[in-house]
């Protein structure tokens, strides 16, 4: 029913979005004066936002018109609102994504309480957006928090097991899984994979709290368990709860040393565990940037706590000869066989849904280690995904042109980037998915005399690898 | 506190010894950077940037000190200021030296072109008036960036501030007046000329135009405190005339000061009504003053916007943002203003028919745009004069930017933009007719192309793409 009023109000993304003049991202503590002026002072989806959107109280009779038929005593008992000064304050927020409305902790609330549930973090959009979405029969969300991933996950999976060990978050996972019209959501209370001992899934997502710091404070935020040594344990048990085929999406933190190769210590995570593996990192920092980065919320609001923190959290790095800190998402397949790993860095500020972009990834190493050598690729007949672009910056002289940059983009996915030479761009320009690349590598060199089809083949073999070519 | 300027042996000192430990721009940004990222300089940046020094090295102290405003021993003060001492230092006002710390009064910014000195600007209280003298500000580098800057005989600067844009003038003009109203201005103004090295700038305390009466100028530059707000709490952001009437002012009245060719630049805000052309208001400013002007354009927004904008710093305290907020818009309703534009307007003093043309900036405000100005310029006074005979080509610096799809054995354009690398920026998307029309433009007369190219054409010469050939 409270869904039904919130839609019938238009209580939706586009909805606030126009509502507030604003496209966000919304900084609901910094920005509220101004909010609450853009908003129509009458009306019920500006009630509705000042109530659940901005967490503002308004007059009783207000909310009482705004939130009809509803009655405000059913919403009380539910937790939901509680009289405040000024009217009726709302006790959660509830925010409208492009597909579902999430109920979570207020952060006034304070985010540095111990049982806080979060609410949608750019890591929750990412985990999201790289989670490959295929019907499954049964999926895991391993540390549901405010439960989106599970009610992600219950769209394409017949049933799904929300686990947290925080009480209060299993509350939000189960309401919010019913606000939005999902009864295929079990919740289960319990550490880590304690609660679903000896089961085995086809689909895994997992957030975790993956920030390597000497704090065990925050739930959400701190394993207590020093370096990545909690990572690492998840990653390396993850395949015990994967059936065959199955699939995990973890979003992980590693550390390494300042020239290390990144990618290392995550491929001996997952060596010799029965899965091929993808390997994505979004970022490297460093200690110092790394622990300010991590407490951005403290710089702002205290700044002599905020030194003493940073201090305690490099000194910390220094003692375990932490020198470099890398973030990213680990996916794994179980597969009987011999198994790959596939290691890559994407941007993630760019990233866009990826359903399709990673299901891709992943058929594309399967093909390429089944053909073994790279001249298998000759007799391929290849094509450019549709949703790609190429971007080129020419100067124009005397009839001629001049290319100063050209750039190969994914438009959606991963959006990988990738420059490419003149030869390279007419090979793709030829390729249909009909003839073999052999057949177009021996039209482009007659065209480009550059071109040697040894020398093209290692590019094209990338633009495979990355999801370009089909 | 003021500064002086008058012990130039300890300037000169402390230029030296700034030079030695490499307190440069690059230098500077280079020690400032995490995760190979700028630390931007923001208040909240402090504890994280303090981090980042290394305690003792020379480079590091003179950061700390000059740059970020903290304390630092006063021992390493002494050795990476030396020659120059503390003590007269101290004198001159730029140093609080105790026995174990000593910080610094004044920042030091440098940049690729100068080392700025000016006070240290630390947010807004609304209670008394004040008169900071604020560095190389976002609106001062714009302004920098857009001179046209060519070899003059005199030059002036309106509100000169630290005097960061007369000290500019005076490398390419012989004399350089510097006018401001308020005295700690002319006191950073003449240290920044010793810090720099610059001689040629007579710096004069002055109401505005009424410190010039009767002189004219080769070139004029202006950043006025041109913010349209009902306080007037800072001199170099308030006026106290109601609107955007002190810019008005201003705009009129820089023309009788204009040498014959002579070339005004200077920052404006306006209001204007929401169903009026951004550019109107500007337009009648500038009628009859006997000048040719381009009205350039960086933003405009609504007056909720702009209010959120201007009281940032009160973010922090709901109420007193929001009370904010609400004087400033009732302000703009009270005087009809609907939009408030913010740009720049270019006058050039000379006899006969005067044009107005107007744009909007589209690029960074901060590459340097005096030679597309004065390619603007060039084009309206030729474009009457344009025929069939003319010959146009692409301007050196054009870049196209094109997003092609590929397969099949060809590739598809999809959009097509021509801008200009550097410059003012401009960007225009050409479509494929256009963008067949710019292709061909290899020496042919005009007479040659289909005639309903022409209009598109005369607009890329208008803005700066096309150069006769």
């Amino acid at each position: 029913m409270l869904r039904a009023v919130l839609a019938g109000a238009g209580y939706d993304s586009p909805g606030i979005k126009r509502a507030l003049g604003s496209d966000g991202p919304f900084e609901r503590d910094d920005n509220l004066p101004l909010y609450l002026r853009v908003l129509l002072p009458r009306g019920r989806l500006p009630a509705l936002i000042r109530l659940f959107f901005l967490g503002v109280p308004v007059a009783a009779e207000e909310a009482a018109a705004a939130l009809a038929p509803l009655s405000l005593q059913r919403l009380e008992a539910l937790g939901l609102i509680a009289p405040r000064e000024g009217g009726i304050g709302a006790t959660v927020d509830l925010t409208p994504t492009d597909e579902l409305l999430l109920a979570y902790d207020r952060a006034e609330r304070g985010v540095e309480e111990r049982e806080h549930v979060m609410g949608i973090s750019p890591a929750t959009k990412l985990l999201a957006y790289l989670t490959i979405r295929r019907p499954v029969e049964t999926a895991l969300d391993l540390g549901s928090g405010s439960g989106v991933h599970s009610i992600l996950a219950a769209k394409h999976a017949r049933s799904v097991v929300a686990a947290d060990v925080n009480p209060r978050a299993l509350e939000f996972t189960a309401f919010n899984a019913l606000l939005n019209g999902f009864e295929n959501v079990e919740c289960r209370l319990g550490d880590l994979f304690e609660p679903v001992e000896g089961e085995r899934f086809d689909l895994v997502v997992c957030n975790p709290p993956y920030v390597v710091s000497p704090e065990s404070a925050l739930v959400y935020r701190d394993s207590g368990v020093p370096g990545d040594a909690f990572c690492e344990g998840l990653v390396r048990r993850m395949p015990e709860f994967l059936a065959e085929g199955g699939l995990a999406h973890v979003l992980v933190s590693w550390v390494h040393g300042r020239d290390d190769d990144w990618s290392a210590r995550p491929r001996a995570w997952v060596a010799g565990n029965g899965c091929d593996a993808l390997l994505l990192r979004f970022r490297t920092h460093e200690p110092l940037a790394y622990a300010a980065g991590s407490n951005a919320r403290l710089r702002r609001r205290d700044a002599d706590e905020f030194g003493r923190v940073v201090d305690r959290w490099t000194a910390y790095y220094d003692e375990l000869g932490i020198e470099a800190i890398s973030w990213g998402a680990i996916v794994l397949r179980r597969r009987r066989g011999e198994n790959w790993v596939w290691a890559h860095s994407p941007s993630a500020e760019r990233l866009g849904p990826a359903s399709g972009h990673v299901q891709r990834l992943v058929d594309a190493q399967d093909r390429l280690r089944a053909l073994g050598d790279d001249r298998a690729l000759l007799d391929a007949a290849l094509a450019l995904v549709p949703g790609h672009r190429l971007d080129q910056t020419v100067v124009l002289r005397g009839g001629d042109e001049e290319v100063e940059a050209s750039l190969l983009r994914l438009l959606d996915g991963l959006r990988f980037q990738v420059q490419v030479d003149g030869p390279t761009t007419r090979v793709l320009s030829l390729l249909d998915g009909e003839r073999t690349l052999r057949d177009v590598l021996e039209e482009a060199s007659a065209l480009e005399p550059g071109l040697t089809p040894e020398a093209a083949l290692g590019g094209i073999r990338q633009l495979v690898e990355l999801g370009f070519l089909e | 506190m003021t500064v002086r300027a008058d012990d130039r042996e300890t300037i000169a000192e402390l230029r030296a010894a700034l030079d030695a430990a490499d307190y440069t721009a690059h230098a500077v940004e280079r020690l400032l950077t995490a995760d190979g990222q700028r630390v931007p300089r923001t208040a909240d940046a402090l504890p994280l940037q303090l981090r980042l020094l290394r305690p003792g090295e020379r480079l590091s102290t003179l950061v700390a000190l000059f740059y970020l405003g903290a304390e630092v021993p006063t021992g390493d003060a002494g050795s990476a200021l030396a020659p120059a001492r503390l003590d007269r230092l101290a004198a001159a006002g730029l140093l609080d030296v105790a026995r174990d710390r000593t910080r610094a009064l004044v920042d030091l910014v440098p940049t690729e072109e100068l080392l700025v000195a000016s006070d240290r600007f630390e947010g807004g209280s609304f209670a008394e008036d004040r008169d900071e003298v604020l560095g190389l500000t976002p609106p001062t580098r714009a302004l920098a960036s857009l001179t046209i800057r060519r070899p003059v005989a005199s030059a002036l600067d309106l509100g000169t501030g630290s005097g960061a844009l007369a000290i500019l003038a005076a490398r390419h003009a012989q004399r350089v007046v510097g006018v401001d109203l308020n005295p700690r201005a002319l006191a950073f103004a003449e240290l920044n000329a010793a810090l720099n090295g610059c001689v040629n700038v007579e710096w004069r305390r002055g109401d505005w135009l009424a410190a010039v009466e009767g002189e004219t100028f080769d070139l004029v530059v202006c950043n006025p405190p041109y913010l349209i707000s009902p306080d007037s709490t800072f001199a170099f952001r308030d006026n106290r005339l109601p609107g955007d009437a002190f810019c008005e002012q201003l705009v009129r009245g820089v023309p009788a000061h204009l040498a014959p060719g002579g070339l005004a630049h200077l920052l404006v805000s306006w209001g204007h009504r929401a169903d009026e052309d951004w550019s109107a208001p500007l337009r009648r400013w500038v009628e009859a003053t006997g000048c040719d002007a381009i009205l350039l354009r960086y933003a405009s927004e609504d007056p909720l916007t702009h209010a959120a904008e201007w009281n940032e710093a009160l973010r922090g305290d709901p109420e007193r943002f929001g009370a904010a907020l609400d004087r400033w818009t009732a302000y703009c309703a009270e005087l009809g203003i609907e939009r408030i534009g913010w740009g720049a307007v270019v006058l050039r003093r000379r006899e006969g028919g005067n044009w107005v043309f107007a744009l909007t900036g589209s690029g960074s405000r901060m590459a340097p745009a005096g030679h597309h100005l004065e390619r603007l310029i060039a084009a309206q006074d030729a474009v009457g004069e344009l025929d069939g005979a003319s010959v146009l080509t692409l301007a050196d610096d054009h870049r196209l930017d094109r997003s092609v799809r590929l397969g099949g054995g060809v590739g598809v354009l999809e959009r097509a933009f021509l801008r200009l690398d550097g410059g003012l920026g401009t960007r225009i998307e050409l479509d494929p007719e256009m963008l067949e029309v710019v292709a061909s433009l290899d020496g042919r007369p005009l007479g040659e192309l289909p005639p309903g190219a022409l209009p598109g054409v005369r607009r890329l010469f208008e803005l700066g793409f096309l150069v006769r050939g």
